[in-house]
This record gives structure tokens, sequence and C-alpha cells, in this order.
């Protein structure tokens, strides 16, 4: 499958560019990110109770594309990633032959379920304005900001991934001001990545996000290097997402706001970076009188000393239901990141991490413990 | 527009008041007449037999129904709107039930899009997503012998990886003869037992039990059960863990207990039932009402039945980690805090209660979701459809949000047969007193 999209996309921005003579300039980069993952939950049925093997691991490939100065775009695909068991076969179990259906009996495939994680087209009129139409990550959250392959850990913290996760299909303005000590964010998108359950539903998520940094540039990589000066950024950023729900006849049933909000604090310091984000959610709808309130924080900290050296520390808590039946999780993460190739044009260009994650499911009394061994080239 | 955004999402808000209703929502007509209304000496009504309905992670709302036949019926409120057509547990009647007693015994617990039932003989599942009922461990699956669950412990406890339920389950002609039952874990996922023990003492005999209870804040369920054993009769209060483990049998002093012979069809166990279910509070009391009118309450050293103040007990509620009992005086509802020692010392008057019946009152909007699309239809001043005032009753109230419960509401009613009543679904803020 991975050569067969390389080759389709390769036809598709190149060979076609280079045929009808409009050229675009394109920068191929991707990335490998093997990963050997042990799972531990004592708790769970005995299927589930070890996990040993290669789980987890990605491929990545981003093609960058400038038509003119003003028309960009970019396409990161990745295989590996998110996978769902999809259903294979169904068939009817008739235990006692008395012609009732006793159980029914299941198989189930892993399927990719969202390959693309961007496909966008940028519009930059001007320095300090751009638009951008396409697939792509909502900037609700510091680190829904942070390219995939620029987090810290392996993967986002869990907080971040209970108030969204994935990418969207939308449109989005952004703005950066002061030599980007001001940036500010806002867009139109499906509201396909807010976790809300399947149904027939309309309605269009807005978003916003301002990220005000004082003291200069700062992007929003996690591995940052040993140099630099002191920065800060502080941000805050807001989902509102109106719909009304339809029901299988295509009345509608009852009008639903689910609105998000997060406020974010970072810093970096020769090699040294700490991000802590509070998240928040309301969702009201016009029928049941049961709000459904959500809210979680993380805290992350890493530090890249000079040998390539960087330990890493992250825990964060989630509470969802919070107005009816509180569920908490907390996470707990510590790990190390080496980076063995100084020498390459960015340091970060080859990462080794070992990952420990505990899992805590507090009011449900579950405990699941997890490690990691991966390794990440990009190119 | 986002600095309004983020004011608004900063203060949590959309709960109702106390004794605010929410949208009513109308799910279908039911044999029966509700006990404000009833009149016994019309051969034409009978009344509607309805429990608290019940609520899950998904807000998808179920009620529970009792039909004249006997028959326990289940309806489901989606969480976006429209109601099942009501399916059939397909229950048996326990041997020996009073003749007076509903074959309800009430609602178990809830999961993601689920929730569990005990009636009459059976412990049902019913989905939330399509409104079906199924039984669980109906018949055992290596003999195939047809199971009576005799007590079901109101708490599903829920991991991540499974949801289980404690209860005691015999084969038919053990149900019958009284015999010791073997108390089981029951995966409700895989729908069979993953650990059982048997009942101990396992000479004892003419088991019956009285009630089932549960504190979910601890895990622990309760079964109060009375046997004969070497000439005596002993009443006893297990508290069970969610593994199935008796943590603490503890002895319950009741009058009326002594020893019986029950090997005749018509024996009767002497000592009162606990009606509906058996609550607790923070302090460990667990409490219930019995059939005589008194009120059982016990923790892990041991309890007895005691009369209540001059009020008539006809509920339990659990608020804020308080156990009140709840009932009327001089046709007012009223409430009566257990202490812990177990006594209701004095009882106050349930405002909440009387405001929640107020607010029926005159032309209310209900919105018919009977079927799609719902309407929006108008109901002349409806009454409460189960207890003799909002959230009375001797089942647990549903959590359905903060400081939020479920009940349900008749409207008009028409002769058929029977008298028939329209009943709806409404959200109302509940609070002490």
């Amino acid at each position: 499958m991975m050569r067969s999209m390389l080759i389709l996309l390769a036809c598709l921005f190149t060979g076609e560019a280079h045929a009808q003579s409009t050229a675009a300039l394109i920068r191929t980069n991707g990335y490998l990110a093997p990963q050997f993952q042990a799972v531990y939950r004592p708790d769970a049925r005995p299927v589930d109770q070890q996990r040993i093997g290669m789980s987890g691991s990605k491929a990545g490939l981003i093609f960058n594309g400038t038509v003119t100065p003003q028309w960009r775009f970019r396409v990161h695909s990745v295989v590996g990633g998110d996978t769902i068991n999809a259903l294979t076969v169904a068939e009817p179990v008739d235990v006692d032959n008395n012609g009732t259906t006793d159980a029914i009996y299941t198989k189930t495939k892993p399927a990719l379920s969202n390959m693309v994680v961007e496909s966008s087209i940028t519009y930059a009129p001007h320095e300090v304005i751009q638009f951008n139409l396409g697939r792509m990550r909502i900037p609700f959250t510091s680190q829904a900001q942070s390219p995939d392959t620029d987090l810290m850990f392996p993967e986002r913290a869990g907080p971040n991934a209970t108030f969204i996760r994935g990418s969207d299909m939308g449109a989005l303005v952004k703005s950066n001001f002061l030599e980007d000590r001001i940036l500010a964010s806002a867009g139109v998108f499906n509201g396909i990545s807010t976790n809300l359950f399947d149904s027939q539903r309309r309605g269009v998520l807005y978003t916003g996000r301002l990220d005000i940094n004082p003291l200069g540039s700062f992007g929003f990589s996690e591995t940052s290097e040993w140099k630099g000066p002191f920065r800060l950024g502080l941000g805050s950023g807001i989902i509102h997402n109106p719909y009304t729900a339809f029901d299988n006849a295509g009345y509608p049933t009852v009008s639903v706001t689910d609105t998000r909000w997060t406020a974010s604090s970072r810093i970096a310091y020769y090699g040294l970076y700490v991000v802590g984000e509070f998240l928040m959610r309301q969702q009201l709808d016009s029928m049941s009188s049961r709000p459904e309130w959500a809210t979680g924080w993380y805290g992350q900290a890493g530090w890249h000393l000079p040998r390539g050296l960087e330990p890493m520390f992250r825990m964060g808590e989630a509470t969802v239901d919070e107005s009816f039946d509180p569920r908490r999780t907390r996470w707990i993460d510590a790990g190390m990141n080496f980076y063995p190739a100084p020498k390459a044009k960015r340091t970060d260009q080859v990462k080794l991490t070992l990952h420990y994650l505990v899992e805590e499911r507090i009011d449900e009394n579950e405990t699941a413990q997890g490690m990691s061994a991966r390794a990440q080239v990009m190119w | 527009m986002l600095a309004a955004l983020t004011t608004t999402v900063g203060c949590k808000s959309g709960l109702l008041k106390a004794a605010e209703w929410g949208t009513f929502r109308y799910f279908g007509e039911l044999t029966g007449v509700p006990e404000v209304e009833w009149d016994e000496e019309n051969n034409n009504e009978v009344l509607l037999e309805l429990v608290p309905p019940i609520s899950d992670r998904q807000g998808n709302i179920y009620v529970l129904y009792e039909d004249p036949n006997g028959d326990s019926v289940a309806y489901v409120g989606t969480a976006r709107g429209g109601w099942t057509q009501g399916c059939q547990a397909e229950e048996k009647e326990l041997p020996h039930t009073p003749a007076e007693a509903t074959r309800i015994h009430g609602f178990l617990g809830t999961a993601d899009n689920r929730a569990w039932l005990w009636v009459g003989d059976a412990l049902v599942e019913v989905s939330g997503e399509t409104g079906q009922c199924n039984q669980v461990l109906d018949a055992d699956p290596l003999t195939v012998t047809d199971l009576k669950f005799i007590a079901a412990v109101p708490y599903v406890h829920e991991t991540p990886a499974r949801r289980t339920l404690v209860g005691w389950i015999q084969g038919v002609n053990d149900a019958y003869n009284r015999n010791p039952p073997f108390q089981v874990v029951v995966d409700l996922d895989l729908g069979r037992y993953v650990a059982y023990n048997e009942f101990q003492p396992s000479d004892a005999s003419c088991i019956d039990v009285l009630g089932v209870g549960a504190n979910p804040a601890d895990e622990e369920g309760v079964i109060v059960v009375a046997y004969n054993l070497d000439g005596e009769r002993k009443v006893e209060a297990r508290i069970i863990d969610s593994a199935g483990n008796n943590r603490v049998v503890a002895d319950i002093a009741l009058e009326e207990s002594e020893v019986y012979p029950c090997e005749a069809d018509d024996s009767v166990a002497p000592e009162p039932r606990v009606i509906g279910q058996i609550q607790s509070n923070d302090q460990g009391i667990y409490a219930g009402i019995l059939s005589n009118g008194e009120l059982l309450a016990f923790n892990e050293k041991g309890g007895d039945s005691r009369e209540l103040p001059d009020f008539n007990a006809q509920g339990l509620v659990r608020l804020d980690g308080e156990l009140w009992v709840s009932g009327t005086h001089e046709d007012r509802p009223v409430l009566g805090k257990v202490q812990a020692d177990g006594q209701v010392n004095e009882v106050v008057q349930w405002t909440t209660s009387e405001n929640a019946a107020r607010a029926l009152q005159g032309k209310i909007s209900v919105l018919d979701q009977r079927y799609q699309p719902a309407e929006p239809i108008a109901w002349r001043s409806p009454v409460t459809a189960m207890g003799s005032w909002p959230f009375i009753s001797p089942y647990p109230l549903d959590e359905y949000a903060l400081d939020t419960t479920g009940w349900l509401i008749a409207g008009p009613s028409f002769d058929s047969t029977m008298v028939q009543t329209a009943v709806a679904f409404g959200p109302v803020g509940i609070s002490i007193p």
C-alpha cells in the first residue's frame, strides 16, 4: 500500500505538473518510526492483559509544494497510524437449532481509518497573513500545533487526545504580527475530530487560537536543541460547534452546542522545554437538561542536553462526564530521547525514544502500564 | 465572539434548579392509573406499576413498567430523541412470590449504552441502541438447566475491560424447594458466570431473600436473607464485594422471624420483605422500607427493624452521601434523615417535592416522541406517575445529572377495556428538603 501511495502521489504532484509545464517546486520529506511496545493491563480480560510486539509504528510522507511564493500546498500521509477494527464477517449463530439467533459470529481486521493527515492549500498574500484550505489539524491546543515528528513523546498527551484528535476538513486564516510574537488563527471546520458520537448531524465548527510570545519567535517544536535564549509563550484556544442532530427520517431532534476552551503556557531555555495546558468542555442541548462537562490538564518537561540526551516527564488528568457520573483518567509518562546524529542537518533527524506510561482509570480502579522503544528517522 | 464564548464556557451551566422540570418526553400510553388518582374500588382501574427511570452514560433513558398481566416491559428513550416501542423481558414469576408483590425488582445499573434490570426470575439486559431486551444467563451454559435469579445486587461493577454483577442463581426445583443457591459473579458482556460460591451454611433450608441493595461508592452490594438452621431461624445481611466474596455477614433482628416449615406449597416466610431496594449512606448505614411499614437499618455490625416517627414511610432517597426516608404526613411530603445509629428522629417538610408537583399545574408543554418527527403538545395539569409525590419511591433515584433526577408524569387518560394513561419522562432538579 505504501508503494502504491508513493507512486500515486508522485504522479499527482510531479509527473502531471511537468506534463502541463506548470511545474511546482516540491520538497519531499518524510519519516519512518518503527516502534516496539509492551503493555500490561492486569485487570483486563486475559487476552488483553499482555501485549508485546511491534505496534504503533508509522511511516509518513510529506510533500511541501510551492507554485508561486503566494500559493503553496502540503500533503502529509501516514501509513500505520490510526487503525480501526473493521468488521469483515458477521454470521448469525443458532446454538440450539431452534430457528432463533443466539449469537452473532464476527471477524474483524485492522484497517486504516485516516491515512491523510493533512492535504491543504495555502495562500499567503502578505507575510502577516495566510489562508489555508483543506484537511489539516485544528490549531486548538498547543500540542495540536506541534508537527507529529516534533513531539517530545511518541504521542500527544492523553488529555489533549480526549479533547481533540486527528485532522479535519476546513478553512483557516492565520496571522502573524511583530515577528512571530503574536500568532492568531480563526477558522471553520466540519467537526469530525471532536470525538462526538456518530449521528446524523449538520453544523459548522468554529475555532480560534491566540498565541503570544512576548520575547520573540517561539515555534511549537517540543524538541528544542541546546541553544537559544529564554522564550515564553502564552496561548488560548476555543472551539465552538453548534449543530443539529437529525432522526433516521431526516427530521431535526435536538440542537446541540459543543464548546471547548484551552489555555496554555510554555517556556524554553537552552534545551529545556516546559509546557502546561488546561482544557475544558461543555456541551448543552435543547432537550436533555443534562450538560456534559469535561476538564483536563497536562504538564510536560524535557531537557535536551548537549550530548544528545533528553530526559522527559509528563503528567496529565482528564475528567469526563463531570455533570452526571465523573470518570477520571490520569496519565504519567517518563522517558528518554537520544539524538545519536548531532552532525545531521537537524539534530533530531535521528531520534531514539524509550518511553514508560502509566494510565490510571481512577474511578474504575484499573491501571495499565506500558513501555515502548522507538526509532525515528526523518529525511 | 471569541471573548463572549470564552466567558460562557468558563462558567459551567445547563443544570436544572431544584423542582424545575426539563423537557417532558411523551413515550407511551400505559394501562393503569397513577397512585394519586387510583380508585381501588373501580374494577376498570389498575395501579400504574412503574419504577423511577434510569439513564446510561450516553444519555439514553430506560423506563420499566409492569403490565396488568404481570409482564415487564422496558422502554428506551434515545439520547437524541425518540423512543422504542417497548420490549418484553419474558420473565417468569419467582416461586413463593406473595400475591400482592410485583415482578419488578428494579434496575441494577447501566453502562455506556446498556441497562440491566431484575424482574421475576430474570436478569435482563436492555440495549440503549436498539431497545432490545435479552435475558442474561437464562440457562446454565453446560447443563442447559433453566436458571432463576432469586437475588441480583443492584450494582454493576464497570471497568474498561468488563462489566460484572453479583447474583444468586438456582435451578427451578431448588428455587421451588428454597434450597441453598449459588452466589455468582456474572460477566454481563459474556452472559455467563465467571466465579461462583456455594451458599453457606450448605445445610440451611427454607431460604428466603428479603431484599437486595448496594453501596456503589464502596463497590459493594447487600443481600438480606432468612433461613432455617438447626432449629433456628436466622436473618442476615450479607455484604458482598464486586468479586463475589462475602465481605461481612451481619445479624439482623426481626421480631416476626421464627422457624417455619416451608415444605407446604402455600407456606409464606414470616419475615416482612423489603419494598424496592435497600440503599446506603456514606457512613455505611444500609436501610430499606419493609412491607410492614417499618424501617430495616443495619451496618456491618448488625441491625434490626424499627418503627418510624409518626408518618407514612414510602421511600428512600440518597443525596450528597446522606440517606433520607421519604413519605407523607397529613398528605404532604416529608423527609427524615437516617442517623448514624439507623434511627430516624424527626421529619421535615419536603418543599422541593411539593414545588415539583406544583410546577405541573396548568398547561404543560410535552414533546410527543412516540413517533418521528416529535411534536410539541399540551397537557393540562399532569400528575406524578409514581408514588404519592414526586421523588417518593422505595427504589433508588437516578443521578441523571448533578442534583437532577429523572421522573415520570402521567397525563390524560382514557377508558379502553381498562384505563390507559399517557406517560412522559421529565428530568427534574432535586434537593433536600
